[in-house]
């Protein structure tokens, strides 16, 4: 499945089939939380968070690619991610495009 | 060595066991600190937060053993089975495995041992510290043991973690079997007989060999379970906790 950000597939011509979007809600662990928090006094990357929203995004991309298998595409284009915080600690990601199938 | 020496040491060396098997459990299976956090949840809510202030607003006397033996069993049965179901629903559901279980079940068994074992022997000792007329009197009449009857409520405890890790894998196996409910009315009648073995010997009869016996027969079938759930479960690859959706659609280069 080819996914692209763009709205047009260079020398490729389609017909779109329409919006396909995949979303799912994370979090990590009560333990995770709290080893956060101390990471929070002194500053760095939170690891644990930065592991937590690249599954999210992986399994909402795997979502949304399912859903335009299912209706028959052969691409995406337009793809774009969204996210926000449902509550403390977890975070939703969307995937979203529009599916096309290639002539 | 003093009783009170004896006591501590024990109090400690337990505390200090629990630690440890937590930190194994975590390190020997990823993952599963939160599972031991939410299986000690579930005692702490349907035990000691719903079930204590009911057994307190309870009109039945105490002398009345067969009457307060049939409500705690009955009661204690269905508040602890109504959180290991819900616990493996909302924790493990999406997956099912032995370690899961086995976490759940000793978080569980742990918040029990801290709160029947370490803090009633520690309020026993503040107490013995007391030790003007009043401190003695509360001592005589409520906390007084030998140190025979607190070794054989270790063994009990020891014992119940295996029966609550059995019947974890019991309602993790339910939902493997997609008859989660069939396998929730097993845990109550087997957590029923459970209590009421425990309140018949030891609180209604004081009959504590039976009482000991008892508790090592049960620890004995549910861990003949536990490795018979091992093995099963182990042919399906489904010992470790596993990996969740996100991370396997990692894997797959999403």
């Amino acid at each position: 499945m080819l996914i692209v950000t763009t709205e047009m597939i260079a020398g490729k011509d389609y017909e779109t089939l329409g919006l396909v979007k995949g979303s799912t809600i994370q979090s990590k662990n009560i333990g995770k939380d709290i080893g956060s928090s101390f990471k929070t006094l002194v500053g760095g990357e939170l690891k644990s968070y930065t592991k937590m929203m690249d599954e999210a995004r992986a399994l909402a991309t795997k979502r949304m690619v399912e859903e335009a298998q299912g209706i028959g595409a052969d691409a995406i284009v337009s793809f774009r991610y969204a996210s926000s915080s449902i509550m403390a600690g977890a975070a939703e990601v969307i995937a979203y495009g529009t599916a096309v199938k290639l002539k | 060595m003093n009783s009170e020496v004896i006591i501590a040491v024990t109090v400690v060396s337990v505390l200090v066991m629990m630690v440890t098997a937590i930190l194994w459990l975590h390190r020997r299976f990823p993952g599963s600190f939160g599972i031991v956090f939410a299986g000690g949840l579930g005692y702490f809510f349907s035990q000691v937060l719903f079930q204590l202030p009911l057994l307190g607003m309870s009109e039945l006397s105490v002398n009345d053993h067969t009457a307060m033996t049939v409500f705690v069993g009955a009661f204690s049965a269905l508040a602890a089975s109504a959180a290991r179901y819900l616990i493996v629903r909302w924790t493990l559901s999406d997956r099912l495995s032995w370690s899961g279980a086995f976490s759940a079940g000793t978080g569980h068994a742990f918040c029990e041992i801290l709160f029947q074992f370490v803090l009633f022997y520690m309020i026993q000792l503040m107490i013995l510290q007391v030790g003007d007329e009043t401190g003695a009197l509360v001592t005589e009449v409520f906390f007084h043991r030998s140190l025979a009857v607190m070794f054989i409520d270790l063994a009990a405890q020891i014992s119940a973690v295996c029966f609550h890790v059995a019947l974890y894998l019991i309602i993790v196996n339910g939902f493997a079997k997609q008859q989660p409910t069939k396998h929730l009315v097993i845990t109550i009648a087997l957590q029923l007989l459970y209590t009421f073995i425990r309140y018949h010997f030891y609180a209604a009869n004081q009959d504590l060999w039976m009482y000991a016996a008892a508790m090592i027969l049960i620890a004995i079938l549910a861990c003949i379970y536990i490795l018979q759930r091992y093995h099963a479960m182990a042919e399906n690859h489904q010992i470790e906790l596993g990996k969740n959706e996100g991370e396997k659609a990692l894997e797959e280069g999403y």
